[in-house]
């Protein structure tokens, strides 16, 4: 993994880790999880969620220990009152997000303030018609329902991507609301401001891997949106 | 036969064996340099190695990559000097096969002048240059092989930047095996360090090499030696096992050019003590406990009696041949055992008898039993099993950062299906590698779950039966595992009572891909997250009609709870309310409604969530007509009857806990008169910086003065400093008279959609008249709770007017601003008002009753 200078003026950098990891990664990843980490790893019936928890709880510490300069197991990391990890209080200005589809998971990490990201993988878009039916604004709706029918799946996607990101950004614990954010305009030019009570939230839609979408949603307009990758070596998949 | 094995197993036969074999060692030939006077034989497992790569000569399956990155000042020069110094040493690193009158031959060439081959791709822009230097490594590791002509070591030296390298080895694996990479890596670190400081002659030339101990094999393997060991094999394997055969499978071949990918799992410290304490208890090593339980897992996979898998086994027997790189990997063959009725524990005795017979007589190479043996299936590595308890060793160059980068999927698979266990510090890493061609991802992970399971139940339970065994981890719900794994998060499954739950559980199977969806089984337990919750509710409204909104799922996450909800929604089939939002949907306590401003959404609410959480659910209400889909209500009392009603929908009766914000406050009070007089308890009732009491007309200037107080204070809380306090009145007062007359334009700055801002202005206009109509008919017979600012003292007077509206008012001074009140680090206190609010409640006694008291 490569050792990167973030600078702290308000730039995000959305790291893209691949979950079809191999074992090497898989073993590093272990061996930086705290006991209750492992524990909580090893209740987990099935392999492909033990697998993504170790590799993104192993990422996040690599991640923000370069960040923190420690090592990876010494990050003080602790759950909030929803299961999510969080850096303990004091522990130094950084926040991040995590979400994960399929393959793929990407890590948000930003020094200026609370951020939001999302990633599907499009084999998730089925029922989009529907969904967008019942549940999105008109423009949004009408944004869908004319485009072609083989892009339909995909921009049912880039909203619910910019939707979310949203939704996460401002905080965990909501069964979408989703007619309360209205995102058609930023998903026509491909990043905009989304408002939300009394702030507005800059969302940026991404194209992190070929089948999937995501988007990053942060309190202000970005100095510098940086990629990078955890382990390129990783597979993301085909999803299937 | 099966059975004289296991008798072999406990008793004196195995050991008459065991000394027989010794015999037969001790009888063997001296094993040491012979003179090069003509070429000489391939071993047994180069001749093995040699049919296989004939039989797939484009394949890669015996390819064995290694990509390592270096960091640091490396010396290619000195680098590449170091690779020829091994190959010099190692023969058969510059070995080619040949063929010569029916016979297989190896053939040592001089050693070379160099070895590594140099690319460059530091030149190419940064988020190119990993790619690029993959598709370099990619050249050497997926060119095939000509055995007559290649060397078996290939090496590509690839600068990435400045002080980065990547050192692509590939080795063919006719001349390697995983114990002739610790060689050479410690090699490779001893020569780089003496080649630096210029030593002469880095390594010394060994005293035996590879085409000795080929030659030493074949004059010690001789047909007298394997007629005894052949003899043990044909007779432990009556009746021959049947092929396997994999489910949906037709007739796959394995090595069919499927790429290897792996699937890996990982145990605590702690289980793998565990899982070695119980094996230990049952007589067997951690080796053996483990097979039996992939061996279970596979008959129950297959659905055949004896499935059989191969395990590599070092064959390094002699010390003498303890530092040689080479191909000395053999293997065995174990035949899973009869298994119908035993029991695991019987099960894991007669696995013990075959690995201990296996082990002993482990000189056979298999490629010679095969032969011998034509009723046994063929290819027989289709399945492979190793375990191994001492840790790997990293490579490592002397005053360079080494990392190895692996990946899966370079090469081909050479089994169809290959588990590795292995013992590390934090615990015990599981690695199933897989066929792509054969195995779907989802399939090698079922399988690797299957293994993990048995390995579970058979410590809880020896005496299962095997058959029980198999189908408890068939139907075993993926939820977090105990113990004992029943359905999800531990409890037991519970069959769908009617046709609605039926439909229910069928959509939920589909929608998050799981094998059985029972009753009482938590929607997100199972792995559902939000997306695929609105896919499951637009199924639902498919093929159920039942129209629920995402807010039920709150309340109702099982399929029990949720048919239940649906069945309540009446004759018009929908379930919860648009107007509802849950911000928070954790938590057994009371769930808290929440009131939003005039015009605002509820999501402001999302903070005072969190720190309501894990407790209590919290729910925000929103205006009708923020969308233009209606009008808005135009009346307070018409707002707290739409709201009660959407409250309804997830709480049906009280106690209720309401709270509101700024004009949200005068709303959420006629909710609380209307439900009381309805009968239903209220909890709670809190205003939050409700400015305007009902009735209440603030003069001008008490308005603007309060007005200036709170500009001091910018959204976050903090003070303005002096200059900009200064410019702020005036900023105000501008942005309200632009606003005025410029809404169209307002609208786009402030991020409200233009479509959107018309209809906000409504509900805006619209609430902003109710509040002045609204006069309360009587006074509240319950306690409010008023939080307000206590920066603005002018303010505390008019929130005093609170007490004409109740029967009892506390009032509680916040810190924070009108804007900031619910942000953090102020809303912790407003937490803490509801959540003392509502213990008081249950406990039975209010705080300012006690405060009366003498």
């Amino acid at each position: 993994m490569k050792r990167v200078k973030t600078r702290e003026d308000g730039s995000v950098t959305v790291w893209r880790i691949g979950l079809r990891a191999h074992r090497d990664v898989m073993a590093r990843c272990w061996a930086s999880l705290s006991d209750s980490e492992r524990q909580a790893a090893g209740r987990y019936a099935r392999v492909e969620h033990q697998e993504r928890y170790v590799v993104c709880r192993g990422a996040i510490r690599e991640i923000l220990g370069v960040l923190l300069g420690m090592a990876p197991s010494k990050v003080p990391l602790e759950q909030d009152e929803f299961g999510k990890p969080r850096l303990m209080s004091g522990s130094g200005k950084w926040w991040f997000n995590l979400s994960h589809s399929e393959g793929l998971a990407l890590l948000a990490v930003s020094s200026a303030g609370e951020v939001g990201v999302d990633v599907e993988a499009l084999s998730h878009g089925e029922c989009g018609q529907d969904i967008a039916a019942q549940w999105f604004a008109p423009k949004e709706k009408d944004a869908i329902s004319n485009a072609p029918a083989a892009k339909q799946r995909e921009l049912f996607l880039f909203h619910w991507v910019c939707k979310e990101a949203v939704l996460k950004g401002v905080g965990r614990g909501l069964i979408e609301p989703l007619h309360l954010v209205d995102v058609s305009e930023i998903v026509r030019g491909s990043e905009g401001f989304a408002r939300v009570g009394s702030t507005e939230w800059f969302v940026r839609l991404l194209q992190p891997a070929p089948e999937y979408v995501g988007a990053v949603a942060l309190k202000r307009r970005p100095a510098v949106l940086m990629w990078r990758d955890y382990e390129p070596d990783s597979g993301f998949g085909r999803p299937e | 036969m099966a059975d004289k094995v296991s008798l072999a197993a406990g008793g004196s036969e195995l050991w008459r064996t065991v000394q027989r074999l010794l015999e037969l060692q001790r009888q063997a030939p001296p094993l040491c340099a012979i003179p090069r006077n003509g070429p000489i034989p391939a071993s047994f497992q180069q001749e093995r190695l040699w049919l296989l790569q004939q039989a797939h000569p484009a394949g890669t399956a015996y390819h064995l990559p290694t990509i390592l990155r270096i960091e640091g000042a490396l010396s290619p020069v000195v680098l590449d000097r170091s690779l020829c110094a091994i190959v010099r040493r190692h023969e058969i690193l510059r070995t080619t096969l040949h063929v010569r009158a029916g016979q297989l031959e190896q053939a040592v060439e001089a050693p070379p002048p160099t070895i590594l081959v140099a690319r460059d791709v530091s030149e190419a822009p940064q988020d190119e240059r990993e790619v690029l230097a993959m598709a370099c490594a990619k050249e050497i590791i997926e060119r095939p092989f000509d055995l007559e002509r290649d060397w078996p070591l290939r090496a590509m030296l690839i600068r990435v930047a400045d002080d980065v390298h990547w050192l692509t080895l590939l080795f063919h694996h006719i001349a390697f095996d995983a114990w002739s990479e610790g060689i050479f890596f410690r090699e490779l670190a001893a020569a780089y360090e003496m080649l630096c400081k210029d030593a002469p002659e880095p390594l010394p030339v060994p005293a035996l090499q590879y085409g000795d101990y080929a030659v030493w094999q074949r004059r010690w393997l001789t047909p007298t030696v394997l007629a005894p060991l052949q003899e043990y094999w044909k007779e432990s394997m009556q009746p021959a096992p049947e092929p396997l055969r994999w489910p949906a499978d037709g007739v796959k071949a394995s090595y069919s050019g499927g790429l290897a990918q792996e699937t890996n799992a990982v145990e605590t410290a702690e289980f793998r003590d565990a899982f070695s304490a119980w094996a230990r208890k049952e007589g067997a090593t951690p080796f053996v406990a483990m097979l039996a339980a992939f061996l279970a897992a596979l008959r129950e996979h297959t659905g055949q009696e004896r499935p059989y898998v191969c395990s590599p086994v070092a064959g390094r027997t002699r010390p003498e041949v303890a530092g040689l790189i080479g191909y000395f990997v053999n293997l065995v063959l174990l035949v899973g055992p009869p298994g119908h009725s035993r029991t695991f524990r019987e099960y894991l005795t007669a696995v013990r008898g075959v690995v201990a017979g296996a082990m002993a007589y482990q000189d056979l190479p298999i490629h010679l039993l095969a032969a011998a043996t034509p009723e046994l299936p063929s290819p027989l590595a289709r399945v492979m099993f190793s375990y191994q308890n001492r840790p790997v060793k990293q490579p490592a160059l002397p005053g360079l950062s080494l990392s190895v980068k692996r990946s899966a999927g370079l090469v081909d698979a050479d089994a169809d299906l290959f588990l590795t266990a292995e013992e590390t510090r934090e615990g015990l890493l599981l690695s199933l590698q897989y066929s792509a061609a054969i195995f779907a991802r989802n399939d090698a992970e079922r399988l690797l779950d299957a293994v993990r399971q048995t390995m579970r139940h058979a410590m809880e339970n020896a005496d299962v039966v095997l058959k029980d065994v198999g189908m408890a981890i068939r139907v075993d719900s993926p939820g977090p595992m105990g113990a004992s794994a029943g359905g999800a998060d531990g409890r037991e499954y519970v069959a769908p009572a009617d046709d609605l739950e039926r439909g229910l559980a069928d959509i939920w199977q589909r929608v998050l891909n799981v094998p059985r969806v029972g009753a009482t089984d938590d929607f997100f337990l199972l792995g559902g997250r939000s997306l695929l919750a609105m896919r499951m509710l637009a199924e639902v409204k498919r093929s159920l009609g039942y129209q629920a909104e995402p807010v039920v799922l709150a309340q109702a996450r099982t399929v029990r709870a949720l048919a239940r909800t649906l069945r309540e929604g009446g004759g018009n089939k929908s379930a919860g309310h648009g107007a509802l939002t849950c911000l928070q949907d954790r938590g057994r306590g009371l769930p808290v409604f929440l009131v939003p401003p005039a015009g605002a959404t509820p999501l402001q609410f999302a903070s005072l969530a969190r720190h309501l959480a894990p407790d209590h659910p919290v729910y925000g209400i929103e205006y009708p007509g923020m969308d233009g889909r209606c009008a808005p209500l135009p009346s307070v009392e018409a707002l707290a009857r739409h709201h009660i009603e959407a409250i309804r929908t997830v709480c049906p009766s009280g106690p209720y806990v309401l709270g509101g914000r700024c004009f949200g406050g005068i709303v959420a009070y006629e909710m609380a008169q209307q439900l009381t007089g309805a009968g239903e308890q209220v909890a709670a009732c809190v205003i939050l910086d409700t400015v305007k009491p009902p009735g209440v007309k603030m003069p001008f200037w008490d308005d603007l003065l309060g007005r200036i107080m709170d500009a001091r204070v910018i959204p976050n809380g903090e003070s303005l400093p002096g200059w900009r306090k200064m410019l702020w009145v005036p900023q105000m007062a501008f942005r309200k008279i632009w606003r005025h007359f410029a809404k169209p334009l307002a609208a786009r700055d402030s991020g409200i959609p233009p479509d959107h801002a018309p209809h906000v202005r409504r509900v805006h206009t619209a609430c902003e008249k109710a509040r002045r109509a609204y006069r309360p008919a009587e006074r509240w017979s319950g306690e409010l709770d008023v939080a307000y600012c206590a920066r603005r003292p002018a303010l505390q007077r008019v929130q005093e007017r609170w007490q004409e509206h109740a029967a009892y008012a506390v009032f509680h001074p916040c810190r924070g601003a009108h804007v900031s009140l619910l942000d953090e680090p102020y809303v912790v206190e407003v937490a803490e008002i509801f959540r003392k609010r509502i213990a008081a409640g249950e406990v039975g006694r209010s705080p300012s009753l006690m405060r009366c008291e003498p």
